[in-house]
This record gives structure tokens, C-alpha cells and sequence, in this order.
């Protein structure tokens, strides 16, 4: 059927082309076979090089989180998870010594040994805060560069350039904070020695030795800057700041009685009806006279549950839904501006404002958490976390917040006063003891000196009563700081098993990907081989036919 | 009855005709390997019979040899020549494609998908670790790598824009050597023709020269008889050849032709921002220009056109709305300059970051062209207040253009007059993959840029008051920006870059760069949110890595950044598995026409065997007819009656 006329010319410029054709084929397979690839170019097959492209991507992607990231991640849990659990031994061995307290018969120097091991411990827990790993503090959020507490060496600095940094603290807490401490007032024993205990200064009679209850809100600090007015003052966190028409119910104001004033003594007398609020600076404490903790309760109460006014509350809540006792807050704002090695840095903990002089020697503020009284935000946690898969996070890092509380050093603070105290009675007694055994009946001071020694020996009492139940105190808040650091361990654990189970998938993940891009571009050696094979028969029967077509013309016959 | 010795001239026109046969044998044989010979034949036709006023008849008076004509089919040359004009088109395609691609490729260790990928990694490890300067100095290393390669892709891409461009003057040379060879060729053929006879070789040449002009350039050949003009209805045998080119614009025409020239443009005539300077403008002798923007346009010409100047269809264009006036310098150097605001109604002319306009360059309002010394973006049109569009930028009501006075027409401008600086150009050529690159990074360095120096006031480089977010260094001063850009070797100041009224229009993939002082100080990086929030807070960085791969935060063409290449690689791919589709199927079209001229017109080795055989035996047969008829006369003269 083939009616066209074919000349030489176009069987040989035919088989060119397809004996050409056969060698790029040929070409083509052999490329295939030495990079193992199906492509080349993008241009071979678009969908496929784009293919490429992403999971090569997302397999860089995946090295990145398994290979670095989860690797990152886990050492810093490890580390971590070493911190906590020096911590935990630290707090056993505490509780163990506490304990020892419990029994009644010790001796104030044989609990003031206890007292010291205690405090001993206490100081190691808080230098545990300090650890760092490869010289990023590993608790104090994201202020890797600052340890949590101040150092020796800052204070020396501190001290030899008297620049104390001036911090402006704000406190945030809610009503059950405030505590209750025991008092007892030893009237005029105080100071009493064996050379004045006759001189009249120092009379007294068990009548006047007097205990009571004090309510107080414990502030973070002790030695707080003197002379200044602390305010107590009431908010919804999740609005603005709570008033009344009698500024007194929201904001209640204290001032400063300084313990030579016997700032205690004030408040029993004002108790029970009184309306005092008073701070001591040395031991950072606000004071309340049960009339002024009632008014404040009852204003914290209404606003929180939205009750029926009470008078008191001006212009009451009534008939509003109160904004609910998690939204309520207290907040005490105060200055502090002398600080001691092992004190906890305010900026790990509070919102403050911290003022202290510059190279240059002016003064310059820095504001640090000023986002915790916004409504919005609030108090939060600054946390580390690493990107450890596609939308998969881990937080690395406990902060100081969860795990190492200011209570714990102000509990030993409480005791150590109350051993002070203690001491201070017990060697009165013991000294009005020996004067006693050497009076006779009938010496003029001996009836002044038995009250005097009934006088010491009731407040022995309080006070040794005082200390057994500060010591019990003591126990439990151990135990529940304890409870504390052993959630945060939970956490930690929690993480790495978390991370565990991440890293388990990354790598599956990684393998499957792989394999993606196998298939994708990779070749199936066997097809490609039987493919190359085939190409190179058909190359050689092309050579041949056109070997055979091009060698004879008629010219050979003629 | 014929006269005795007839016989001896039948025999004799046979053996002349044999004869002629013989040598166009031998002719065809010698050119088997010519290229564009086609093969020729011997026309023969039995001579006039002789009345020989016999009983029998009439007597045949042997073979009348009329020409020797080629066997030619001029409707496959037509076939070649336009399929040969496309292959040349879609072979240069794929041959600049092909490049361009290898540009693009990522070939798993330095492409800009490796390199995004590790941008994103040292990300991370700030991420991990954003208090030490070392990761943020490796993170700003990896993003220099980016820049470097987006430096890169921009000047190996102004290269292929400048060997494209010189291929362009290459084809115009080729095309003027073809064309003054076609007229000459016109010349002698008709010398020979007018004198009768066909000039067959010097045609096949002719052919020949169309077939390599129609790689180049599309060709349309008339050849029309010329007639005497004394005697309208008679031929002369002369013939007038015309060829036109480029959709109909005459080349050849008989004896004459014109010559197309190169002329470099000038600095001030570019047409694209990014294009290398000094690209062509093909002229005609006569000075008009010649018209390489219409469709008809085919050969290798088009497919250099469309690559150099292809601008996806994206051309500026808009019609006047404001004309006015300005005056630079002062006293008497003060010079009054035109002024023309020109509305835009296209999406792409709407966002400066898709501009590809030259600082200063050629314009064509309503039909003239006229050059423009500067221009700038009108966001507020008839006391309006500028709107944003969705990324964020002021949206662009027009383009006022300042027009160079001595330069250019001097017609009367009218508003509503047509403007454009030059045409929509279908294809993606260099232009296209420049703007794309431009507009990638213009929003992206405009966003990251942001992310790193949140809150801050560009102008005085203080944090703003109240921000909710400032983006802070280590050093607790708000942050640099990483991405800077180069404009004449110096950087632009940030200042120049967000508040100017060109916005990131100086960011180009040829001037985009790191920021020198981030260079030098990595703890500059605005890393942190907040001045005060301790120094391994990383949430700006943390924003960065969101913003490369979620596409709510930051999309190119609808897609998350880190598939920017993704998209530039598909659109590449996809023109070059085009180009390279067509020209197979173009170059098998070839072949297959090629064949089939060569089936009428090429010389068959055995056929030419058979030939000579066959004339041989002619030429034999007629030498035997004459000594017969010598052995005739013979008898008859000296035997015969003696």
C-alpha cells in the first residue's frame, strides 16, 4: 500500500533518527541506572521533582526535630530531672530532722542544733535553684543568664559599690494567704539578766505574760525597706480594679511599727475590736487586728461571691454576680532594697521594677513582668519549649515558680525568731532559777523575783509550746514542698516519656518519608536493568538493519 | 516517401536524447549527497510525425528533447517551511528553558530548597539556644546563603537574558545574509529563464536559503510570472520572487530587499527593572521599526523574543487620567517637564511588589513613544485615601510618569489616551521569573523584616510607645532588620526602604542582602518580644518559623514561603517539558515532510542504476540504428545498380 517512493537518502536519514533515538533511550536508561534516580531534571516529570523536593523537605524537617531537637529536649529533662531529685533528697532528710523536733523534752540548744542542720539543708535546696546546664541556669524561666538567687559575688559587688538595686515588688495572692502566728508577750522579762532582775525595771507578774493569735499576711521577703506605707488593696483580676466609695474597704493602708515598738503587743491590745493594720520591715509582715482581717474578709467575700450586701460594702455587690473567687486577687506593693546572698531574685517570682545605677552612674528602671497584673495575661510561667515534630511542642524547663517557694525560708525565718525567743526566755528562767536558789524566803526581792519566775515560766510554756507546734508546721509544709517538687518530677517525667514516644514516631516517620522518596525517585534496578537490556538489542538490530540497507545498492549488480 | 537518409536523423534525435538522458544521470548521481538538489528529469516528447504522403501514412521523426526540468512539489516546501519556523521556535525554547532550569534545580545540595531548609533549621537551634550569639550568628550566615543565591539566580539569569540577546542579533545577521543572497539569486534565475529554459540548480539553491530563513523567522513566498508589459497576456518567462517575513513584513521583493539592523537600547529605554541593559530593538533600513509583537511572529526570532522579553502577559498598561507639569532646577537651569498620571485597573499593577518598571525607560502613550526620567506610585486618586489591600500594602490608583523633554514624540497628549511601556508578552521568559523572584522577596523580606523589628517607629528606630510587642536584642534595644537591600552598592536605609513612597521596590533578587550590622553583631537580632523578659524568651524567632511554613501568615501565589521554589520550579518545568514536547513533535513533522519532498524530489541510487542502464541501452541501440543505416547506404550507394 505504500505508494510513496523511498530513496535511499530518506532510509538512511530514517535510520539515523531512529538509530539516535535508541541511543538517547539507551542514554537515558544507563543515567537511571548510575544515580539510581528516575529523574534528572525537573522538566522529566514536574510532579514528581516537586514530589521530591517536599519530602526532601520534610525529611531534612524530620532530621532537624529527631536529630537535634528531641536530642536537645532530652537532655535538658535529664538535667532537670538530676536537679529535682537532689531536691527531694534534700527535703527528706529536712522532714527527718524536723522530726526529731517533735519530741517535747529537747532542750532550746538541742533544738536550736536541729534548727541549724534544718537551715543548713535549706540553704543547699536553694542552691540546687542555681544549677546550670552548659552555663544556662536551667530554673529561672527565660532568664538563662541570671541565676535565682543573688549571689555572693553580686552582693559583694553590690556591697563595694553600694549600689543595692531597688526593687519595687508587687505581690499577687489571694485571702488564704494570710496565716495566723502565735504571740506570747513577755512584758518587762525582756532584757532581764542577773544584774538587773532586782533593780524594779524588770517586775512583772504571770498576770501580764500574754498569748494570743495575730492574723498577718506573710510577705515574700523580710527586710523591707522601712518608712514606706504599704497598701493592701483588692482586684477582680478580670476586671478593673475593685472600689468603693470608702477607699478604706479596697485598699487598706499600713504602716510601719519597727520591732523595737513591739508591733505585736499593738495588735493584741487592739484585738479583739480594734481596727489596726500595721507591717513590722525587719520581718516583712503585715499585721491585722482581727476588726481590720473581718472588714477585709468580708469585702474579698462579697466581691467574690456577689452576696447581698452587708453596709459595709459601699456600693455593695448586691444584686451582681460577684466575679468568683479565682478572679480575686490581693496585691501588696512594696519596696526592698537591701539584699543578702541566697535571697531569691524578685524578677523570677513577681512583677517588680528593679532601680539601681548604671556603669555611667545614672539610675535606670528596668520593669520586668508587667504583664502579670494585666487582666488578659496574668501570672504565667515562662517556658522553654522546642519544636520537637509538625505542631508537636515539649516544654523543657521547670521554673522556679513551681518548685522552689519563698515560704520555705520565711517558715524557717518564723522559727528562728521563736527560737530566739525561746532562748532568750529559757536563759531568763534558768537565770531567775539560779537567783532563787540562792535567796532566802525572806529577802526583800524574793517575792518580786517567784513572779518574776512564774511570769518566765508561763511564757516558757507558750513559747516551747509555740515552737513544738512551729516544728509540726514545719513538717507538713515540708512535706507539702515535697508534694511540689515531686508534681514537678511527675511533669518532667511525664515530658520525657512524651518526648520518648515523639522521638519513637519521628523515626518512623523519617523511615516512611525515606521510602516515600524511593519510590518516588528512586529506580527499580531489575525493570530499569531488563529496560537497558532491551534498548541495547534494539540499538544493535537497528546498527544491523541499517548496516544491511546502506551497503548494496542495484550498482552492485549491474 | 521521406527522404533516404530520415532514418539517420530519427536515429540521431535518439542518440542526442539519449545522450541528454546519459548526463542528467550523471548529473543526479554527482548530487546524491546535495543538500536541497532535487533530482532532475529529461522532458522527451516523440517528434512531429512527417507526412510522407505515402499509403502508409505518416512517418515518426524520432524524439524532440524538450528540457530538463527538477521534480519539485512546492506544496511540501510550504509544509517545511512552516513547521520548520515552529521547530526553530520551540528548539530554542527548550535549549534556554533547559538552562534556566538547570538554574533553578535543586539538586539536594544547593538549591534554594536545601538552603531554605537550612535557614529553617538554624532557626530552630536559636530556638533551642537564643541566648548564645553563635546560633544567631550561624541563622544569619544561612540567610545570607539565601540571599547570596537569590544574588546569584539574578545574575546567572541576566546572563541567559544577555546570550539570548545576542543570539537575537545573530538571527537578524543570518536572516540579512539570507535575504541579500535570496535577491541575488532572484536575479541570475531570471537572466536564465527570460533567455527560456528553467534554472533548476539555482532554484534548488533558492529553496535552500528559504528552508535555513524559515528556521529563523516565519517566511511567506509569492512567485508570480512577470508579464510583458507591452503585451499584457504574454509571459516573459521571468518571474517575480517575493518573500515576507514576521507575519507579512516584506524582506525580499524580485531583485531588492531590506535590511533589518540591531540597535542597543539606551539607558533610559529600558522596559523592565530588571532586564541587562543595551537589549535590541530590531529596525528596518528605512528606520520603522520592526514589528516583533505580533502573533504571526514564528521561527527561533520568537522563540528569543519571548524568552528575553515574556512577561507572562504582565505588561504595564493603563490609559491617562491626569496630565500636568514640573519644574527641576533652579533659575536658569530650571527645566518645565511633563507630566502624565496614568490610571491602572490590572491586579499586578495595583501592588508595587509586583512592579518590574524601570526607574526611568520607554513609554507609548496613545500610539507615540516618549521616555519617562522618573516615576512614582499614586495611592490617593482624586483626594481618596489610600486602601490596603490583603497583605497589608497601600493598593496603587495610578503612576504618575515625568517625561523627558528632549527625548521622545512631541504629540499632544490627551487624556484617556492608551498607555502601555510595552506588550503583553504571553510567554515566561527571563522578565517573568525576575518579577516572581522580586515580588517573592519584596513580601517576604517586607515580613520577616517586620516580625524582627515589631513595635518599632522606622523612623527614628525607637520602639514605639505602648506596642504590644517590641522585638528586642540582646541588648534589650529594638532589632535590626535582617534583610537589607542594596541599591547602587550602598544598603537602603530601613528608614528609605518602609517609609519611602516606593515601599520595597529597590528589593530585587539582585539587590537583596543581609543587613550589614546584623552581619557584624548577631546579637542585634530582634529576637525577643520584650525588652525585659529574660534572654532566652524567643517568640519573634518563633513567629519567623511560622511565618515560613503557615500560609495564613505569609503566602506566595497561595502558598507558605518555603514553597516558593516549588512554584518557580513547576512553572520552569512545565515550559521547558513544552518547549521540548513541541520541538519533538515539530522535529518528527520535519523529518516526516523532509521525507516525503525527499520521496518526489531526492535521487534514488538504484533508480539512477536503472537509468543508466536504460540510457545506455538507448544510446547503444541508437549508435547501432546509425551504423545500420551507414551499412544501408553502404548497399545502396556502392552495391546498389553499380
Amino acid at each position: 500500500m505504500n505508494a510513496m517512493r523511498m530513496t535511499n537518502k530518506i532510509m538512511q536519514n530514517n535510520s539515523l533518527y531512529n538509530i539516535n533515538q535508541n541511543k538517547v533511550l539507551q542514554d537515558k536508561l544507563s543515567t537511571q541506572m548510575s544515580t539510581q534516580k528516575k529523574l534528572t531534571r525537573p522538566s522529566d516529570d514536574p510532579v514528581v521533582a516537586i514530589r521530591a523536593l517536599r519530602l526532601r523537605s520534610s525529611v531534612s524537617e524530620l532530621t532537624q526535630y529527631n536529630d537535634k531537637n528531641a536530642a536537645d529536649a532530652d537532655n535538658w529533662l535529664k538535667v532537670t530531672s538530676d536537679g529535682l531529685a537532689v531536691m527531694n533528697d534534700i527535703l527528706t532528710d529536712m522532714m527527718k530532722e524536723s522530726n526529731k523536733a517533735a519530741n517535747k523534752d529537747l532542750t532550746p540548744n538541742e533544738l536550736d542544733i536541729i534548727l541549724t542542720q534544718v537551715k543548713s539543708y535549706m540553704d543547699e535546696f536553694y542552691s540546687t535553684g542555681n544549677s546550670d546546664y552548659a552555663g544556662r541556669y536551667l530554673f529561672t524561666g527565660y532568664r538563662t543568664d541570671t541565676p535565682m538567687t543573688f549571689t555572693t559575688a553580686d552582693v559583694s559587688k553590690m556591697t563595694e559599690d553600694d549600689n543595692f538595686p531597688s526593687y519595687e515588688i508587687t505581690e499577687q495572692t489571694k485571702i488564704d494567704a494570710f496565716d495566723t502566728m502565735n504571740y506570747t508577750y513577755i512584758d518587762k522579762l525582756e532584757g532581764l539578766n542577773p544584774n538587773n532582775y532586782t533593780d524594779g525595771t524588770h517586775d512583772t507578774t504571770e498576770q501580764k505574760i500574754e498569748n494570743g493569735d495575730i492574723k498577718r499576711l506573710r510577705l515574700a521577703y523580710d527586710d523591707i525597706k522601712d518608712g514606706q506605707t504599704l497598701k493592701v488593696e483588692l482586684y477582680s483580676k478580670s476586671g478593673s480594679p475593685l472600689t468603693y466609695s470608702d477607699p478604706a474597704l479596697h485598699s487598706v493602708t499600713a504602716t510601719a511599727v519597727s520591732l523595737g515598738n513591739d508591733p505585736y503587743k499593738q495588735i493584741l491590745d487592739s484585738n479583739p475590736g480594734g481596727n489596726l493594720v500595721i507591717y513590722v520591715p525587719e520581718t516583712g509582715e503585715i499585721l491585722f487586728s482581727d476588726g481590720a482581717f473581718k472588714t477585709l474578709n468580708d469585702t474579698y467575700q462579697a466581691a467574690a461571691q456577689g452576696t447581698e450586701g452587708d453596709d459595709t460594702v459601699d456600693p455593695p455587690i448586691a444584686g451582681t454576680p460577684g466575679v468568683g473567687e479565682e478572679n480575686m486577687e490581693i496585691r501588696v506593693t512594696y519596696t526592698k532594697d537591701h539584699w543578702n546572698n541566697g535571697d531569691l531574685r524578685p524578677e523570677h517570682y513577681f512583677k517588680c521594677s528593679a532601680t539601681a545605677k548604671d556603669a555611667s552612674g545614672t539610675e535606670n528602671t528596668i520593669d520586668y513582668n508587667s504583664e502579670y497584673t494585666d487582666a488578659e495575661i496574668g501570672i504565667k510561667r515562662q517556658t522553654i519549649s522546642y519544636d520537637v515534630g509538625y505542631n508537636q511542642i515539649i516544654e523543657v524547663n521547670s521554673t522556679a515558680q513551681e518548685i522552689f517557694p519563698h515560704d520555705l525560708k520565711r517558715d524557717l525565718d518564723d522559727l528562728q525568731n521563736i527560737m530566739t525567743k525561746m532562748k532568750d526566755i529559757y536563759a531568763i528562767r534558768t537565770d531567775l532559777k539560779d537567783a532563787l536558789r540562792d535567796m532566802e524566803e525572806s529577802d526583800a526581792d524574793y517575792a518580786d523575783t517567784v513572779k518574776q519566775m512564774d511570769a518566765a515560766n508561763k511564757a516558757y510554756d507558750y513559747i516551747r509550746e509555740n515552737i513544738h507546734t512551729a516544728f509540726e508546721h514545719m513538717i507538713s509544709k515540708t512535706q507539702e514542698y515535697q508534694a511540689d517538687v515531686n508534681v514537678a518530677v511527675t511533669d518532667n517525667g511525664t515530658r520525657s516519656s512524651r518526648l520518648a514516644l515523639i522521638k519513637n514516631r519521628l523515626v518512623e516517620q523519617k523511615t516512611s518519608f525515606r521510602e516515600l522518596q524511593d519510590k518516588n525517585e528512586g529506580v527499580d534496578i531489575a525493570e530499569v536493568a531488563i529496560e537497558l537490556k532491551s534498548a541495547e538489542l534494539t540499538y544493535e538490530s537497528s546498527l544491523m538493519a541499517t548496516s544491511k540497507i546502506m551497503q548494496t545498492t542495484l550498482m552492485n549488480y549491474i | 516517401m521521406p527522404s533516404q537518409f530520415f532514418g539517420l536523423s530519427i536515429a540521431g534525435s535518439g542518440l542526442r536524447n539519449a545522450n541528454a538522458a546519459l548526463n542528467t544521470t550523471a548529473n543526479n548521481i554527482s548530487n546524491v549527497q546535495t543538500d536541497g538538489y532535487s533530482r532532475q528529469k529529461v522532458d522527451s516528447q516523440a517528434a512531429d510525425a512527417l507526412r510522407v504522403f505515402a499509403t502508409y501514412g505518416c512517418a515518426g521523426a524520432g524524439v524532440e528533447t524538450l528540457s530538463i526540468e527538477r521534480v519539485r512539489d512546492s506544496f511540501y516546501d510550504v509544509k517545511f517551511w512552516d513547521n520548520h519556523a515552529n521547530y526553530g521556535q520551540y528548539n530554542i525554547k527548550d535549549y534556554y528553558d533547559r538552562e534556566i532550569e538547570d538554574y533553578f534545580n535543586d539538586d539536594g545540595t544547593s538549591g534554594f530548597v536545601t538552603i531554605f531548609n537550612k535557614m529553617r533549621d538554624a532557626l530552630q537551634e536559636v530556638t533551642k539556644d537564643a541566648s548564645t550569639t553563635s546560633t544567631k550568628a550561624n541563622f544569619v550566615a544561612s540567610v545570607q546563603a539565601l540571599t547570596d543565591y537569590f544574588n546569584s539566580m539574578y545574575g546567572n539569569l541576566q546572563e541567559v537574558q544577555k546570550d539570548i540577546n545576542l543570539e537575537i542579533k545573530q538571527c537578524v545577521d543570518q536572516i540579512n545574509s539570507i535575504s541579500s543572497q535570496v535577491a541575488t539569486l532572484s536575479k541570475q534565475i531570471n537572466v536564465i529563464e527570460l533567455s527560456g529554459g528553467i534554472a533548476n540548480d539555482l532554484r534548488d539553491q533558492r529553496d535552500l536559503l528559504i528552508d535555513r530563513l524559515s528556521e529563523y523567522v516565519d517566511v511567506e513566498i509569492r512567485e508570480t510570472p512577470i508579464y510583458d508589459t507591452n503585451d499584457p497576456t504574454r509571459e516573459t518567462g521571468g518571474t517575480r520572487y517575493v518573500v515576507k517575513i514576521a507575519g507579512g513584513q516584506l524582506l525580499v521583493d524580485g531583485n531588492d530587499y531590506d535590511e533589518l539592523s540591531c540597535v542597543a537600547r539606551a539607558n533610559d529605554e529600558g522596559l523592565n527593572q530588571t532586564d541587562v541593559d543595551g537589549l535590541y530593538k530590531i529596525k528596518w533600513g528605512n528606520g520603522n521599526e520592526f514589528n516583533l509583537n505580533n502573533a504571526a511572529l514564528n521561527g527561533k526570532l520568537r522563540g528569543l523574543v519571548d524568552l528575553r522579553d515574556g512577561n507572562n502577559g504582565q505588561n504595564f498598561n493603563g490609559k491617562v487620567r491626569e496630565k500636568g507639569s514640573v519644574t527641576v532646577g533652579d533659575g536658569a537651569d530650571a527645566v518645565t517637564k511633563q507630566t502624565v498620571t496614568v490610571g491602572v485597573s490590572d491586579d499586578y499593577l495595583k501592588a508595587l511588589i509586583d512592579c518590574n518598571l524601570p526607574s526611568q525607560g520607554e513609554i507609548t502613550i496613545g500610539n507615540a513613544v516618549y521616555y519617562y526620567d522618573e516615576w512614582e506610585p499614586v495611592y490617593e486618586m482624586d483626594g481618596s485615601d489610600y486602601v490596603l489591600d490583603e497583605n497589608g500594602q497601600r493598593v496603587v490608583e495610578a503612576y504618575k510618569f515625568t517625561l523627558d523633554p528632549e527625548k521622545g514624540s512631541s504629540r499632544e497628549i490627551t487624556v484617556n489616551d492608551q498607555v502601555k511601556t510595552q506588550e503583553a508578552l504571553a510567554y515566561q521568559g527571563i522578565p517573568y521569573y525576575m518579577t516572581q523572584m522580586s515580588a517573592f522577596l519584596r513580601s517576604f523580606t517586607d515580613k520577616i523584616n517586620g516580625i524582627l523589628t515589631a513595635g518599632q517607629d522606622p523612623s527614628t528606630g525607637k520602639a514605639v510607645d505602648g506596642a504590644p510587642v517590641v522585638a528586642t536584642n540582646a541588648y534589650g534595644d529594638p532589632g535590626t532588620n535582617l534583610f537589607a537591600c542594596r541599591k547602587i552598592g550602598e544598603e537602603v536605609s530601613y528608614k528609605e526602604l518602609e517609609t519611602d513612597k516606593y515601599g520595597y521596590y529597590y528589593m530585587t533578587a539582585g539587590t537583596v542582602s543581609v543587613t550589614d550590622a546584623l552581619l557584624n553583631d548577631a546579637d542585634l537580632l530582634g529576637s525577643r518580644s520584650n525588652p525585659h523578659v529574660g534572654v532566652e524568651e524567643c517568640e519573634q524567632i518563633k513567629e519567623v518559623i511560622d511565618t515560613l511554613t503557615t500560609k495564613s501568615k505569609f503566602s506566595f501565589r497561595n502558598a507558605p514561603a518555603n514553597q516558593m521554589l516549588e512554584i518557580l520550579i513547576s512553572d520552569v518545568a512545565l515550559n521547558k517539558s513544552n518547549a521540548d514536547v513541541y520541538k519533538t513533535t515539530y522535529e518528527g513533522l520535519k523529518n516526516s515532510i523532509d521525507n516525503q519532498r525527499t520521496s518526489i524530489s531526492g535521487v534514488d541510487e538504484d533508480e539512477e542504476a536503472v537509468s543508466l542502464v536504460k540510457y545506455q541501452n538507448n544510446y547503444t541501440l541508437a549508435s547501432k540504428m546509425i551504423q545500420t543505416l551507414t551499412e544501408i547506404y553502404d548497399q545502396l550507394i556502392l552495391n546498389t545498380g553499380v
